[in-house]
């Protein structure tokens, strides 16, 4: 179960509601979560109130289950490949602004259109592209397809380049956390070594919040 | 044929309504499915309608006399061919201690099965530590840890899952351990929180459907037929059209053989 099908199951009717959001391209919980509200209730068929609640919703439980997956896996830090919720390229697309001339067709005109709706990163677009958007920019719809498609190739591309490792490694440490200590010299891997043994601080306080899990691994089974 | 065990140390978690129903839901999608009761309680063949009568071969003979399994098949309500149980299952326990390799004998009564049928599921009892559970385990391609979303029941689970982690290390065990949460109900707190901690223990072991708390499940046995029978429109039939779509999507034991070679 990912965090998405997680999500479904709690906050809607479970299989449908994933099916649903699975047949118009949500591929993960953050993608959800970032997506805007007037675009989710065109895709679920729901009032735009409810569409807001319901993007609320999916932030909180991607914020969770992240805190959720590295306390029940005793993790001090988790390994990048295994952060819920946070897809490589999505985290990589984050990062990207857009500048003409990125995407084919991405003129001058269609950036300052697309910022002054918000859309201001690759991932912005690749996940906002929807009627909403096409009718708050005066974007024609079919462009903002075209540019959304080549914006998630571009996520894709460069989620696979050969530095994706070293990339990774910083994107993917949460925001909160205390900083690392600083390593002298100039190389920005080894520098993230030291955050493996900065401690989560497991969220106290809410209501049936579960016990600590055994911390050792569950071998071929976990 | 896909073989999946429904295991769990604890009783009452829904493993018989999983297997039940599933094997409906499969069997609405036009697959083949066997369904062996393996509980000496017998509820999946009660479940199903079936009252084995003085004579007629049942699971206990499978497992005690070698009689074939396909001799104590009965085509039940909706389509699923099931290997009934009886009480008389309970003496397996002990006449496996005078027995050699007792845990390899469902194995090898499923083998001649193999091409008859698309799936079979099995429905274990709930003690993972004896030598049913063990048979079980060893036929299956896929054991499906059924996890109650109710209180201890994560608790439970891990512990089932450390025993089957011993067996597996101890009998040379290879089968891929899934779980299913059932009897969610998604307004209560509790359900959310153990879900959410299903979720992060298990990660993608954990199927994408979880099976709601329903009355019409618990109507459904008391009919003596899979929901899918009684009312395949309503959330229960859904849910499990949902599990079994994932289920089909799972590669079988020849398939893992081939992606290992």
């Amino acid at each position: 179960m990912d965090g998405l099908a997680l999500f479904c199951n709690l906050s809607a009717d479970g299989p449908v509601t994933l099916r649903r959001l699975r047949a118009v391209g949500v591929r993960d919980l953050e993608q959800l979560a970032a997506t805007e509200a007037t675009t989710l209730a065109e895709w679920l068929h729901v009032s735009l109130p409810q569409a807001q609640a319901f993007a609320a919703e999916a932030r909180k439980l991607a914020q969770r289950i992240g805190e959720s997956t590295r306390r029940a896996r005793g993790a001090a830090a988790p390994a990048a490949s295994e952060a819920p919720g946070v897809p490589l390229a999505a985290a990589l697309g984050r990062e990207q602004r857009l500048v003409p001339g990125l995407l084919p067709a991405l003129d001058a005109t269609l950036c300052a259109r697309l910022a002054g709706a918000g859309v201001r990163t690759v991932r912005a677009l690749a996940e906002g592209a929807g009627l909403a958007l096409a009718r708050r920019t005066g974007v024609p719809y079919s462009t903002l397809l075209t540019l959304a498609r080549a914006a998630r190739q571009l996520g894709t591309a460069r989620a696979s380049a050969p530095d994706v490792q070293e990339l990774r490694v910083h994107v993917l440490i949460p925001e909160r956390r205390p900083e690392p200590a600083r390593v002298a010299g100039p190389a920005p891997v080894m520098a993230a070594a030291p955050v493996a043994a900065v401690p989560v601080v497991a969220a106290h306080g809410e209501p049936f919040a579960l016990p600590l899990l055994e911390p050792e691994s569950a071998g071929p089974f976990g | 044929m896909k073989t999946l065990a429904f295991v769990n140390q604890k009783g009452g978690c829904g493993k018989t309504t999983t297997a039940v129903n599933l094997a409906g839901a499969l069997a609405a999608r036009g697959e083949r499915v066997l369904l062996v009761d393996l509980d000496p309680q017998a509820h999946a063949t009660l479940a199903l309608s079936i009252a084995v009568e003085r004579g007629v071969p049942s699971m206990a003979d499978v497992l005690l006399r070698e009689v074939a399994l396909g001799a104590t098949l009965q085509v039940t309500a909706g389509g699923i061919h099931l290997a009934p149980a009886t009480l008389e299952l309970g003496e397996v326990e002990e006449a496996a201690q005078r027995t050699l390799f007792p845990e390899h004998r469902l194995a090898e009564a499923l083998r001649p099965l193999g091409d008859e049928f698309d799936f079979a599921l099995l429905d274990c009892p709930p003690r993972a530590d004896g030598v049913l559970a063990a048979n079980a385990l060893r036929a299956a391609d896929h054991a499906v840890l059924v996890v109650e979303m109710g209180a201890f029941a994560l608790q439970g689970a891990l512990k089932t899952v450390a025993l089957f982690r011993e067996l597996a290390e101890e009998r040379e065990l290879g089968f891929d351990l899934r779980v299913v949460g059932t009897l969610f109900d998604r307004r209560a707190e509790l359900a959310r929180e153990l879900l959410i901690g299903t979720h992060a223990r298990f990660g993608e072991r954990l199927f994408d459907t979880v099976i709601h708390q329903s009355a019409r499940l618990r109507e459904a046995a008391a009919s003596g037929v899979p929901v899918q029978v009684l009312d395949p429109t309503c959330r229960a039939a859904r849910d499990f059209e949902a599990l079994a779509e994932e289920v089909a999507a799972l590669r079988g034991a020849r398939e893992l053989v081939a992606g290992l070679a």
